[in-house]
C-alpha cells in the first residue's frame, strides 16, 4: 500500500513537470505579453516592468526559476491583478468551483448509481428504457444548452429559481448549476452501473447468494453492487476532468464567481503565472482523484492488487 | 453514412453478418438515416437558398420564423437562420469528420505500433498514454486556441490530438490479440517485413472496433468544437458552426428563442443519432458485448 502511493507519486511528479513544461512553452509562444493591452509603455518603464517579474531574463532561466518556484509551492505574481499572488487568486476564488464541482460529483455519482441499479433490476420494463434514453439523451445534450433551457423555463417563465449569480452560495442559486453540471454524469454513470449490474446479476455469487435465500435487498446492495459499481468508481478520474471542462461554461452562464473565469480570461490577457497556475492546481486534481480511484477499486475488488 | 458500404470488403461474412444485424436494428438504421439527411442537407442546402448565410439586411433583424421569406426568421443582423443553420451544420459535420480522421490516424499507428512491437517499446508507448490521459485537455486545446489564433485547421488538429488517446488502447489490445493468430505467424514466415505485417495483416483486422470507436468520436468533436466555440476561441464570424449558432442564440433567447431552438435541435439531433448508429454498430460488430449497454 505505502509503496503503491510512493510510486504514484513519483509517477504523478514527471506527469505534472510535463504539464508545467507545456503550458509553459505554449503561454510563451503566444503572441503579445501581459502588457500590451495597457497604454503604450515608454521603453524604459516596460524594461523596468519586464524586469521586475524576470521576463527580461532568457526564456530557458525564466523556465527554470518558474519550475523551482512551484517544487517550493510559490505559483509567482498575477500579472494583471497587480497587488495578489496567483495562490491569493486561488485562494479567493475556488470555494464557489468546489462546492460546484463537489455536488454535481455527489448527486451524479447517487443518481446515476441508483438509476443504473433500479434499470438493470427491471431490465426492459419502462424505467429501464425511460432511464436508458434519458442516459442517451443525457451524453447528447450539451451542458450550454441544458443551462439556458432550464434557465428559460425555471428562471424567466416560472420565476421558481433565480436566472443566474452566487447570492453567498444560496441554495436556490445552486440549484441550476449544479443540476446542469450533474446531468452528463447521471447519464455516463447510470449506464456504466446498468451494464455492471446486469452482468453482476448474472454471476455466480450473486446465484451463490440467492440459492442461500438471502433478501432481495441484501442480495443487491452486498453482493451484486459492489463489483457493479466498479467501472463507475474508475469513472471518477475523466469524471473530474468532465466537471472541471462543464465548470468552464456553467460559471460562464450562471455568472458565478469561481475559478472558471479566470482561465479563459487569464490565457486571452496573457497573464501567464494565472493560468500556468490554474492548469496546475487542475492537472493535481484530476492525478489525485485517479489515484482515490485506484484505492478505492483495490477496496472494493480484492482481486485488484496496489503494484 | 454508408460507412459499412466503404469498409466491406468482398465476400467476407463477418461483414455481411454485420450488415444484416444492423439493419434489424432499428434506432440504428433510423439515426442513420437522420444522418444522411442533415449531410444532404449541409451539403446541398446553401446553394438551394436565396439567402446567404453571411447576408446582412438591416430591414429584416429579429423576424420570426415563417415570416418575410425566411423559414426559421433572423438574427440580430437579419440573417437568415436557416442558411446559417446549413452552413453551421456543414462546419460541425467537417470538424467532427477531419478531427476524427487526426485522432485515426494517430490513435491507429500508435495502437498498432506499441501492440505489435510489444515488450520495452509497448509499456513506454503506454505509459505516455497514461500520462497523457491525466492531462486536463481542454486547458491546452484552449491555450492552443488563444496562441496560435483560431484557424480551423488547428481546430481539426487540436480536438483530434486530444481524442486519439482511447482509440490508440483499444487499437494496442486489439493488435496484441491478433499478433499472437497463425496467419501472422504464416505471414512472417513467408518473410514479410514488420511494418508490412502490421499495414496488410493487423490494421485490416482491427476495422471493427476502430469503425465504432470512430462513429463515437465524431459526435465527441463536434461537442468539443462547439466547447470551444461557446468560449469564443471556435469558428471565428461570420462562419457559423452549431457551437457558435448556440451560443449567440443563449444571449438573445428572451428576444429571440427560435435563435436558440433551432441550432439546439439540430445538434442534439446530429449527436443522438451518431450515438445511436454508433451503439448499433457496436451491437452488430461485436456480438460478445450485446449484453452491454444498449
Amino acid at each position: 500500500m505505502l509503496r503503491f502511493l510512493a510510486r504514484r507519486l513519483l509517477v504523478a511528479v514527471p506527469t505534472l513537470l510535463l504539464v508545467i513544461t507545456l503550458a509553459f512553452f505554449m503561454m510563451r509562444a503566444a503572441p503579445g505579453g501581459p502588457f500590451d493591452t495597457d497604454r503604450r509603455l515608454s521603453p524604459e518603464i516596460e524594461k523596468n516592468v519586464l524586469a521586475r517579474y524576470g521576463l527580461d531574463r532568457p526564456l530557458g532561466e525564466q523556465y527554470v526559476t518558474y519550475v523551482a518556484g512551484v517544487a517550493r509551492g510559490d505559483l509567482g505574481p498575477s500579472l494583471k491583478y497587480r497587488d495578489k499572488t496567483v495562490l491569493q487568486i486561488l485562494k479567493e476564488n475556488y470555494l464557489v468551483s468546489l462546492v460546484l464541482g463537489l455536488s454535481a460529483m455527489v448527486i451524479g455519482s447517487l443518481a446515476g448509481v441508483g438509476l443504473g441499479v433500479l434499470a438493470a433490476l427491471k431490465r426492459d420494463g419502462a424505467l429501464d428504457r425511460g432511464a436508458m434514453a434519458l442516459a442517451v439523451l443525457g451524453v447528447c445534450i450539451p451542458t450550454f444548452v441544458t443551462a439556458p433551457l432550464l434557465v428559460l423555463l425555471f428562471a424567466s417563465t416560472l420565476g421558481w429559481l433565480p436566472s443566474a449569480g452566487w447570492n453567498g452560495g444560496a441554495l436556490a442559486n445552486l440549484i441550476l448549476p449544479v443540476l446542469v453540471l450533474a446531468l452528463p454524469q447521471v447519464a455516463v454513470i447510470s449506464r456504466l452501473t446498468r451494464a455492471g449490474m446486469i452482468e453482476s446479476l448474472r454471476s455466480n455469487h450473486v446465484r451463490t447468494a440467492r440459492a442461500k435465500g438471502l433478501s432481495g435487498s441484501r442480495i443487491v446492495l452486498r453482493h451484486a453492487m459492489r463489483p457493479a459499481v466498479l467501472p463507475v468508481v474508475s469513472y471518477l478520474g475523466p469524471a473530474t476532468a468532465a466537471l472541471i471542462t462543464g465548470s468552464l461554461v456553467v460559471e460562464r452562464i450562471f455568472n458565478l464567481p469561481g475559478l472558471g473565469k479566470f482561465f479563459v480570461l487569464s490565457a486571452l490577457q496573457r497573464d501567464y503565472t494565472v493560468v500556468m497556475g490554474m492548469v496546475i492546481i487542475y492537472a493535481a486534481l484530476i492525478l489525485l482523484l485517479n489515484l482515490i480511484a485506484d484505492l478505492v477499486q483495490a477496496a472494493l475488488d480484492p482481486r485488484v492488487k496496489l503494484s | 453514412m454508408s460507412l459499412a458500404a466503404v469498409t466491406e470488403p468482398p465476400g467476407r461474412s463477418l461483414w455481411a453478418d454485420a450488415q444484416r444485424r444492423l439493419l434489424r436494428n432499428r434506432t440504428a438504421v433510423a439515426g442513420a438515416s437522420v444522418l444522411v439527411v442533415l449531410a444532404l442537407a449541409a451539403a446541398a442546402g446553401p446553394y438551394l437558398l436565396p439567402f446567404r448565410y453571411d447576408e446582412v439586411d438591416k430591414t429584416a433583424v429579429w423576424l420570426a420564423p415563417l415570416s418575410g421569406g425566411h423559414l426559421l426568421g433572423t438574427d440580430a443582423l437579419g440573417r437568415d437562420l436557416l442558411a446559417r443553420l446549413l452552413v453551421g451544420l456543414r462546419v460541425s459535420l467537417a470538424i467532427g469528420l477531419v478531427s476524427t480522421v487526426v485522432s485515426l490516424l494517430i490513435g491507429v499507428t500508435w495502437g498498432a505500433v506499441a501492440g505489435f512491437a510489444g515488450g520495452r517499446v509497448d509499456e513506454v508507448m503506454m505509459r505516455i498514454v497514461d500520462v497523457l490521459y491525466s492531462m486536463p485537455f481542454i486547458f491546452f486545446v484552449i491555450l492552443l486556441m488563444v496562441a496560435f489564433g483560431t484557424h480551423l485547421v488547428l481546430i481539426f488538429v487540436a480536438i483530434g490530438a486530444v481524442e486519439w488517446l482511447t482509440m490508440s488502447r483499444i487499437v494496442r489490445s486489439q493488435t496484441l490479440a491478433l499478433k499472437q493468430r497463425e496467419f501472422v505467424e504464416a505471414a512472417r514466415a513467408a518473410g514479410l517485413t514488420s511494418a508490412a505485417i502490421v499495414r496488410r495483416h493487423i490494421v485490416p483486422n482491427l476495422l471493427g472496433p476502430v469503425v465504432v470507436y470512430v462513429s463515437l468520436t465524431i459526435p465527441a468533436a463536434i461537442l468539443a468544437e462547439s466547447f470551444l466555440s461557446f468560449l469564443g476561441l471556435g469558428v471565428q464570424p461570420p462562419m457559423a458552426s452549431l457551437g457558435t449558432l448556440i451560443a449567440g442564440g443563449a444571449q438573445d433567447m428572451e428576444l429571440a428563442p427560435w435563435l436558440l431552438a433551432f441550432p439546439s435541435v439540430v445538434m442534439i439531433g446530429t449527436l443522438l443519432s451518431f450515438n445511436l448508429l454508433g451503439d448499433g454498430l457496436r451491437d452488430a460488430l461485436d456480438p460478445q458485448s450485446s449484453g452491454r449497454a444498449p
